[in-house]
C-alpha cells in the first residue's frame, strides 16, 4: 500500500520533470463573443510546422525549445489571431489563451497581438460573467486562496447578494436557503441537515474547488428548483502542470482557544476522526425496555447498562488547526492525457462561549407596556468540530474530442457539543431557577461518485454531448443525544433541587439516524445552428434526479418515582439511586419514549427535459430562450401508517428568456424572465414532531404542502471597465404563488410550529455591484475595492387562522409580514491589495445581512429577528520564497455577537445571543508548480 | 408495529400475572381464560361506539380511546378500566370527545376504577407510583376565553380533530361521572407535559361530576380548561404537579374539594390562571369554590398553596388550608393581571382558615407577586399592603382546625372549631354545610371506603 503510494508520487515528480530541457506553452482557444471553447482550432508556431489542435476543452499544449515565438491560432470562419513575443523558458510553463472573433460580415484579416500573460483567472471569470447571456457570478480558485478561504462557504461571502447563514447555508439576495440550490459539478447532492434543503457549504475544503459559479437567473439547462441562486461547485480536472500543495494553519479564538473551562463531555476514542467508536451506541433499542412494574429486575439491569454520564465537564481547549495536502497533474498515458487531482484535508475547530443568553418573552394582552418574561437563561457552550475531506478525480482524454472523468469524494464531520443553561423562570415562579445540560454529537458523512463524459462529434454537425451520472450517499447520525433539566429554588440562601417533570421534559436521550441516497443522471446535447450570427446554438437535455431518505428516531425518558436529586448529576446516577436499589420509593428507571410517527421514508423523483436556444442575433444582441419541463413525484410515508401520506405530483413547464444587449463594447443591458419552483422538503412533509429542548417548541411537518411557483423578472445594467473592474445595477421582481412559510398552530396547547402554503408573496429588489482598481489614485497602484449592496422588500400573507390569533393580543397587527429569513439588505465589501512582484497580498472585507425573521412566535408576541452580524475580516499573505507562503488573518475584528431579539414598544428583548469571539490565525503553505 | 405487538404481549404477560396472583389466593380456583376477562380496547378512529362496559370484564385501553361525537359510553358500577403504559402519542387514555357522552355511575361500595395495566388492585403497584398510563379526558362545547375559541387539548396530536374542545354552550352535558377513582396516571405526553388525572376541557354545567378521586397522578390532579363544570366531592392526592388547576376562563362551581400533597412531590395545591392567549381575555375565570380542604407538603418544600396569575379570578370560601411554606399569591403586572381581578371583586377569599402556612401572619399568607414591569415600588407596596389587609376584612383566620397530617397519615375530619363565621352559599346547586372545609366534623368522612387513599390506610 505505502510502496504503491511512494512509487506513484515518484512518477508524478518524474512526469513533472520530463520536459526539463524544453519549455511548454499551454492555453485555451475560445470564441470571444461568448467565452466558449473552440474545439479543433489550430495553434501553430509561425513559420514552422510545429503546432497542435485544441481539444474538447479548447485547450492545447505545445512543447517548445526555449526561445521567443510568434504563435498563430485559427479556426474555420473565425478571424485568425497572431500573438508575438511569447517567451518559452526551459522547464517552465507559459500560458497564452487565444480569443477568436467570429468572422462573418467582417474582414478575415488576421489580428496581431503582443503577448500579455493572462494568469488572473478572476479576470477571465469576470469575462465569462460578461459574455454569458444569463446573470451569473463566479469565484476562482485564485481568489479563494488569495483570501485564505479554507472552505467554500467563506469564499461565497464575497459574491454579490450572497450571505452565508451560520457559516453553512447560502442565502442569495437575502432569500432563505429554501430558494437556493447547491450542486457539485452540476450534480445534486443531499444536504446533511434533515431540516434544510441545501448542502452545508463548509463541507467543501477549498483545495478541491476549481471555481464556484452562482447563477441568479434561470436557464432551461439548469434545474428549475431555485429562485434566489444556483451555486455550482466545480472541482479541478486537468491541472495545467504538476501541483503539490501542503498547507497548515493555526488559529486562536479569543473565546474558545486555550481555555481551561471549555465545555465538553466524554466521547469516544476516535472522535478526532469524526467517527464515533461505538461509545455512544445504546446497549438496547428503546422498544426492548420493559415498562415499570412489568419486570423490575430486568428494567433495573437495562437502566444500569446505559451511560450515566449526563453532565457537562470542563477541559482545556487547544488551538484551531487545519491541514491540507493536494496534488494534481496531467500525465501522458500513451498518446492521451490523464488529469488527476487528489486532496486530503483535516480541520479541527473549537467554538465556545460562556456568556450566551437565551430568553423567552410573551405578550400577555393588548396594550401591555412590555413583554412578560418567561425565562432568562445564561448559556455556556463548547463545540469541537472535526472535518475531514478527501477527493480523487481522474479525467482522461480518450481522444482530443472525447473525455471522461471519474470523481470520488468523501467528506465527514463530527461535532461534539456540550451546553449548560442556567437561569430564572419568573413566569412560573419568582425565585425559581432552571439548569439544563445538553450533550450532543452529530456525525455527518457524504460519499459521492461521479462519472462524466464530454464528446465532440465533428461529423455530426459539431454536436457536443455532455453526460453526468452521480451517486451520493449521505448520512447524519446523532447517537445518544442527552438532556438533563432540573430546577431549584433558593430559600434563605439554601438551594433545594428538584426535577419537576410537570414543567419540563424529564432527563432524556435520543438517537437519530438519517440516510439519504441521491442519484442524479443527466445528458446534454449542444449543436451550433446557423441562425443569425456565428456562435448560436441549440441545446437539449434530459435529467433525472432520484432521492430516497430514511429518518429514524428513538427516545428514552429517564424517570424516577423519587425525588432524590440534590444538584449533583453524577451522584444522582449512582447505583444506589437506580430503580429498586433506591429503596422505599422507586429510583431511576428508563422508559421507551419513541414515537412511530417520528420515523419516515421519503422518495423524490424528478424527470426533466429541456430545449434551449442560444442566439447571437446580431453583433450586440444575444438571446437565450427555451423551456424546461419537470415532472416531479414526491412521497413521504411515516412509519405510523395511520398518518396521511404526503404526496406531490406535478408537471411544470418552466419557460425562460434571457436577453443580453451590448450597448457599448463593455456595457451590457440584460433582461431575464422565467418561472421557477420551490418544492417542500422531506422534513416539511413528514408528520415528524421534533421537540426542541432549548426553545421548548415542537416542529411538525405538514403532509398537505404543495410546491411553490415563482415568476422572476430581472433587469441588469453592467459596465466592464479595466480587466477585473465592473459596475452593475440589477433590479428584480419575484412573485411567489403558494409560498411555504413557517407558521404556528393557534389551537395547540404548547408552542407548535409547522409549515403552510400561504396565498402569495411578492419581492422587489435592487442589487448594485462595483469592483474597481484604485491605480488612478497616487500610491494606490495595487489596490482594488469592491462592494455590493442588495436591497429587498418582501411581503407575504399570513395564514388566516394564525392572523386571528395574532390579533387576539395585537388587534392592529398587519395581515402581511416579511418573508421568513428575508433580509431587507445585504452588504459585501472588500479592499484588496495585490503586489505580484513582492508576492504580497492583503484583503480587508466587511459582510452583513440586515435583520430578518428567524423564529415565528405564537400569537401576538412579536416574531424574533436575527440582527445583523457585522463581520469585518482582514488577511495578509506573503510569498516567502522556495515555494513557501505565509498568511495571517483576523476574523470578526469588530467582535460582533450573533443576536436574535424580539422588539416591542421600542425595547429589545433577547431571544438568544452569543459572541463567537475574534479569531487570529497563521497559515503556512508550501507549493510546487 | 413492533410497539403494538409489544403491547399485546404485555397485556398477555399482565394477564398471566393477574392469573398467578389469583392462584396464590386460591389454588383451587379454575383459571379463567384471560381473554374473556380482559378486553383490549383500541380506537382505530371509530371510538368506543355506544356501548356498555360491564363489571365482569377488565377493559384495557391501548392508546388513546375516544368516545366520539354522538356516541355514549356507559360504564357499570364496579368496572375496572386499565390503561396500557406508553408515553407521547403512545399514551393510553380515555377521551370523551365533544358531543360524546360518558355515563359512569359508580357507587360508594362499587366505584369505577381507572388504573394501570400492571395494577392487580392487590398492591402490585405502590399507592404513590405515578405516570404509569394516561388519564381521563372529557371535552365539551362550553366556552373558553382563548383565541380562536377552540383549542387542541394538550397531549393529543393537533392533527386529531377529536382532541379539540370549546364552543358556545356553557350548559353542555358530557354525561355523569360518579364514584370514580383514577390512579397512577399522568404519563408523559412529550414536551414537558403529562396527562392530568381528570382533564375537563370546555365541559358544560350540564355534566354531573361527583365523588372523584385522583391519586398519584404525575401531572395535575384535576385541570379545567375554560367551561363551567360543577364538581362536588373531589379528592386529589399525591400528584406530581398541582392538585387543582384552571386555565382559559373556568367559570364553574366546586364544593367539598380535597387536596393532599405528599412531602416528596407536588407543586402548587391550586394553580389558577385566567387566560392563555391573550391572558386578559373575557370572560374572566371566576369559579366559586366552597368547602375546600387543602393540605400542602409542609414548610420545607417551599411550595405555594394558591397562585392566581395571568389575570385569574375565582372565589374560595369557607375553606381550610394547612401545611404549606407559602400561602396565596396574586400576580401584579404593569398591565392587566390577577391583582386587577382582586380589585374589581372577581377574586375573593373569604371566611377561610389558614394554619401552618408561611409565618402565620396576614401579610405572610396573602402576598402579591410582582411580575415583569412591576418592581417593589411604592405602588406595588401599596398593592401588597391592601391585599394583606384584605385577609382580616374578608373574615379569614389563622387557627388550628384540628387536622392530622404528615408522617404519611392524614386525618382530615376537623376536631377544631370550624363552624363559626360562615359565609352563605351562592347557589342552590351547593349542599348546605354548616362548617368550613370539605368534611363535616360531626360525620364520617365521605371519602371512606371507595377511595384508594382510604383503603390503603393513609387517610382516615
Amino acid at each position: 500500500m505505502h510502496k504503491t503510494l511512494i512509487v506513484g508520487i515518484c512518477c508524478m515528480f518524474l512526469s513533472a520533470l520530463s520536459f526539463a530541457q524544453n519549455g511548454k506553452l499551454i492555453g485555451k482557444v475560445f470564441d470571444k463573443s461568448n467565452s466558449e471553447e473552440l474545439i479543433g482550432a489550430t495553434v501553430m508556431v509561425k513559420g514552422s510546422d510545429s503546432g497542435t489542435v485544441s481539444d474538447i476543452d479548447g485547450t492545447f499544449a505545445l512543447e517548445l525549445a526555449p526561445g521567443v515565438y510568434t504563435i498563430v491560432s485559427s479556426y474555420v470562419s473565425y478571424q485568425e489571431i497572431e500573438i508575438t513575443d511569447i517567451e518559452i523558458k526551459a522547464g517552465e510553463i507559459t500560458t497564452q489563451d487565444f480569443g477568436l472573433s467570429s468572422g462573418d460580415g467582417i474582414d478575415l484579416k488576421e489580428v496581431v497581438v503582443t503577448s500579455r500573460k493572462v494568469t488572473n483567472t478572476e479576470n477571465s471569470l469576470l469575462m465569462m460573467q460578461k459574455k454569458t447571456t444569463s446573470v451569473i457570478n463566479a469565484i476562482s480558485t485564485q481568489e479563494i486562496s488569495r483570501n485564505g478561504d479554507s472552505q467554500a462557504a467563506s469564499a461565497l461571502k464575497r459574491v454579490s447578494g450572497i450571505s452565508v447563514e451560520g457559516g453553512k447555508y447560502v442565502y442569495v439576495r437575502g432569500l432563505s436557503d429554501r430558494y437556493s440550490m447547491t450542486t457539485l459539478n452540476r450534480a445534486e447532492i443531499p444536504g446533511l441537515d434533515p431540516n434544510r434543503n441545501t448542502v452545508q457549504m463548509d463541507l467543501f475544503p477549498s483545495n478541491i474547488i476549481n471555481n464556484i459559479v452562482v447563477h441568479k437567473t434561470f436557464s432551461p439547462s439548469l434545474p428549475g428548483s431555485f429562485t434566489g441562486g444556483y451555486v455550482d461547485i466545480e472541482t479541478k480536472d486537468f491541472p495545467e502542470q504538476f501541483t503539490l500543495r501542503l498547507s497548515s494553519s493555526l488559529g486562536y479564538n479569543t473565546n474558545s482557544s486555550l481555555r481551561d473551562d471549555f465545555l465538553t463531555y466524554e466521547g469516544g476514542k476516535t472522535d478526532f476522526l469524526a467517527y464515533d467508536d461505538g461509545t455512544r451506541q445504546w446497549p438496547v433499542n428503546s422498544n426492548e425496555i420493559p415498562f415499570l412494574y412489568q419486570d423490575n429486575n430486568k428494567l433495573d439491569e437495562v437502566t444500569r447498562s446505559f451511560s450515566r454520564n449526563m453532565d457537562v465537564e470542563e477541559k482545556t481547549s487547544f488551538l484551531n488547526h487545519s491541514h491540507a495536502i493536494s496534488v494534481g497533474d496531467q500525465v501522458k498515458i500513451g498518446e492521451r492525457f490523464l488529469g488527476y487531482n487528489a486532496s486530503l484535508s483535516y480541520r479541527k475547530n473549537f467554538r465556545g462561549f460562556t456568556d450566551g443568553t437565551t430568553g423567552r418573552y410573551q405578550l400577555t394582552g393588548a396594550n401591555e407596556e412590555s413583554l412578560n418574561t418567561e425565562r432568562i437563561l445564561n448559556l455556556e457552550q463548547g463545540q469541537e468540530e472535526v472535518l475531514i475531506g478527501g477527493m480523487l478525480s481522474l479525467n482522461y482524454k480518450l481522444s482530443p474530442k472525447h473525455k471522461i472523468g471519474l470523481i470520488g469524494i468523501h467528506n465527514r464531520s463530527g461535532n461534539t457539543i456540550a451546553r449548560f443553561l442556567e437561569g430564572e423562570r419568573p413566569s412560573d415562579e419568582i425565585g425559581s431557577f432552571q439548569q439544563t445540560r445538553e450533550l450532543e454529537y452529530i456525525q455527518r458523512a457524504i460519499s459521492s461518485v461521479q462519472l462524466k463524459g464530454s464528446h465532440y462529434f465533428e461529423g455530426l454537425k459539431n454536436l457536443k454531448v455532455n453526460w453526468l451520472s452521480t451517486a451520493t450517499n449521505a448520512s447524519q447520525s446523532t447517537p445518544d443525544l442527552r438532556y438533563f433539566t432540573n430546577s431549584y429554588f433558593v430559600n434563605n440562601g439554601v438551594r433545594t433541587y428538584e426535577i419537576e417533570n410537570a414543567k419540563y421534559s424529564p432527563p432524556a436521550r435520543f438517537t437519530r439516524e438519517m440516510q439519504e441516497f441521491n442519484l442524479d443522471n443527466k445528458i446534454d446535447f449542444e449543436a451550433p445552428v446557423n441562425f443569425f450570427k456565428q456562435g448560436s446554438k441549440v441545446k437539449v437535455g434530459f435529467a433525472n434526479v432520484y432521492k430516497q431518505r430514511e429518518f429514524t428516531e428513538q427516545r428514552i425518558d429517564i424517570n424516577s418515582q423519587n425525588n432524590n436529586f440534590t444538584g449533583d448529576v453524577n451522584e444522582y446516577f449512582q447505583d444506589d439511586n437506580i430503580g429498586q436499589a433506591a429503596g422505599g420509593i422507586y429510583g431511576i428507571y428508563v422508559q421507551d419514549g419513541s414515537e412511530l410517527r417520528n420515523n419516515y421514508n421519503g422518495t423524490q423523483n424528478v424527470f426533466a427535459s429541456y430545449a434551449q436556444l442560444d442566439l447571437n442575433v446580431g453583433e450586440r444582441l444575444k438571446v437565450q430562450t427555451g423551456a424546461r419541463v419537470e415532472m416531479a413525484e414526491i412521497s413521504i410515508q411515516s412509519f405510523d401508517t395511520e398518518l396521511p401520506e404526503g404526496n406531490l405530483s406535478n408537471t411544470d413547464v418552466l419557460p425562460a428568456l434571457n436577453v443580453s444587449y451590448s450597448v457599448l463594447k463593455d456595457m451590457n443591458l440584460r433582461l431575464a424572465a422565467s418561472r421557477t419552483i420551490a418544492r417542500p422538503t422531506f422534513r416539511e412533509l413528514a408528520p415528524y414532531a421534533s421537540y426542541d429542548f432549548s426553545t421548548g417548541e415542537t416542529k411538525i411537518g405538514n403532509a398537505e404542502l404543495q410546491r411553490t411557483t415563482i415568476d422572476n423578472l430581472d433587469l441588469r445594467w453592467e459596465v466592464f471597465l479595466q480587466p477585473g473592474e465592473l459596475i452593475s445595477v440589477s433590479a428584480f421582481y419575484k412573485r411567489f404563488t403558494n409560498p411555504i412559510e413557517t407558521t404556528f398552530n393557534p389551537i395547540a396547547a404548547n408552542p407548535e410550529l409547522s409549515w403552510k402554503n400561504v396565498d402569495e408573496a411578492n419581492l422587489v429588489g435592487l442589487e448594485i455591484e462595483l469592483r474597481k482598481n484604485l491605480d488612478f489614485l497616487p500610491g494606490m497602484k495595487n489596490f482594488k475595492i469592491g462592494s455590493n449592496v442588495t436591497l429587498v422588500k418582501s411581503t407575504v400573507s399570513i395564514d388566516p387562522l394564525e392572523l386571528l390569533a395574532i390579533r387576539g393580543t395585537d388587534p392592529d397587527a398587519e395581515a402581511t409580514r416579511e418573508m421568513f429569513g428575508q433580509s431587507p439588505f445585504v452588504i459585501n465589501s472588500f479592499l484588496a491589495y495585490d503586489n505580484k512582484e513582492l508576492g504580497l497580498n492583503a484583503n480587508l472585507s466587511y459582510n452583513m445581512a440586515a435583520a430578518k425573521i428567524a423564529v415565528v412566535i405564537a400569537a401576538g408576541t412579536p416574531n424574533v429577528y436575527e440582527q445583523a452580524f457585522h463581520a469585518l475580516n482582514f488577511n495578509i499573505g506573503k510569498d516567502i520564497g522556495k515555494g513557501f507562503s505565509m498568511r495571517l488573518s483576523a476574523n470578526n475584528i469588530l467582535d460582533s455577537s450573533i443576536r436574535r431579539t424580539y422588539l416591542y414598544n421600542d425595547k429589545e428583548y433577547i431571544y438568544s445571543q452569543f459572541n463567537p469571539g475574534q479569531t487570529f490565525s497563521v497559515g503556512l503553505t508550501y507549493s510546487v508548480n | 408495529m413492533a410497539t403494538t405487538t409489544l403491547k399485546q404481549l404485555l397485556v398477555l404477560v399482565c394477564a398471566v400475572l393477574v392469573l398467578n396472583a389469583c392462584k396464590k389466593d386460591d389454588d383451587t380456583t379454575t383459571p379463567v381464560d384471560p381473554t374473556t376477562t380482559d378486553q383490549l380496547i383500541t380506537d382505530n378512529g371509530n371510538g368506543t361506539g355506544t356501548v356498555t362496559w360491564t363489571k365482569d370484564k377488565v377493559y384495557v385501553l391501548d392508546g388513546l380511546v375516544f368516545v366520539n361525537d354522538g356516541q355514549t359510553l356507559t360504564i357499570e358500577a364496579g368496572t375496572v378500566i386499565k390503561g396500557n403504559p406508553g408515553s407521547g402519542v403512545n399514551a393510553s387514555a380515555l377521551v370523551v370527545a365533544r358531543g360524546g357522552k360518558i355515563m359512569a355511575e359508580g357507587t360508594a361500595s362499587e366505584p369505577i376504577i381507572f388504573t394501570n395495566v400492571t395494577d392487580d388492585l392487590q398492591g402490585s403497584v405502590p399507592v404513590k407510583a405515578k405516570g404509569l398510563w394516561g388519564g381521563l379526558i372529557v371535552l365539551g362545547k362550553a366556552s373558553l376565553n382563548s383565541d380562536p375559541g377552540e383549542s387542541a387539548i394538550e397531549g393529543i396530536p393537533t392533527s386529531e380533530a377529536r382532541g379539540i374542545y370549546g364552543g358556545t354552550d356553557d350548559n353542555d352535558n358530557s354525561g355523569t361521572l360518579r364514584y370514580i377513582s383514577i390512579r397512577h396516571g399522568g404519563t408523559d405526553i412529550g414536551d414537558g407535559n403529562e396527562i392530568n388525572g381528570l382533564t375537563l376541557g370546555g365541559v358544560g354545567s350540564g355534566t354531573t361530576i361527583d365523588h372523584i378521586e385522583v391519586i398519584a397522578n404525575k401531572d395535575d390532579g384535576v385541570e379545567f380548561f375554560g367551561g363551567a363544570p360543577r364538581c362536588k366531592h373531589m379528592i386529589v392526592a399525591f400528584c406530581g404537579d398541582d392538585s387543582f388547576d384552571y386555565d382559559e376562563g373556568y367559570r364553574g362551581m366546586g364544593q367539598f374539594w380535597v387536596a393532599i400533597q405528599e412531602a416528596e412531590s407536588g407543586d402548587r395545591v391550586g394553580e389558577h390562571d385566567g387566560g392563555t392567549s391573550p391572558e386578559t381575555a373575557l370572560p374572566y375565570a371566576t369559579p366559586n369554590i366552597y368547602n375546600a380542604t387543602y393540605v400542602g407538603r409542609g414548610a420545607s418544600a417551599g411550595k405555594r398553596m394558591l397562585t392566581f396569575r395571568d389575570n385569574a379570578g375565582g372565589h374560595y370560601v369557607n375553606s381550610i388550608f394547612v401545611n404549606q411554606d407559602k400561602g396565596v399569591d396574586v400576580e401584579l403586572l404593569s398591565g392587566e393581571g390577577a391583582f386587577d381581578r382582586f380589585q374589581d371583586g372577581n377574586l375573593t377569599l373569604e371566611h377561610n382558615i389558614f394554619y401552618d402556612i408561611a409565618d402565620g401572619t396576614a401579610a405572610g399568607i396573602f402576598q402579591v407577586s410582582f411580575g415583569d414591569g412591576a418592581s417593589a415600588n411604592t405602588d406595588s407596596l401599596t398593592a401588597a399592603a391592601s391585599f394583606a389587609d384584605y385577609f382580616n376584612t374578608a373574615g379569614n383566620t389563622v387557627a388550628d382546625p384540628g387536622l392530622i397530617y404528615g408522617n404519611d397519615s392524614w386525618q382530615l375530619v376537623p376536631t377544631g372549631m370550624v363552624s363559626d363565621n360562615l359565609a352563605s352559599l351562592p347557589d342552590s346547586w351547593m349542599t348546605e354545610a354548616p362548617y368550613k372545609g370539605a368534611f363535616d366534623p360531626n360525620a364520617a368522612s365521605w371519602a371512606k371506603g371507595w377511595t384508594l387513599i382510604s383503603t390503603s390506610g393513609l387517610n382516615d
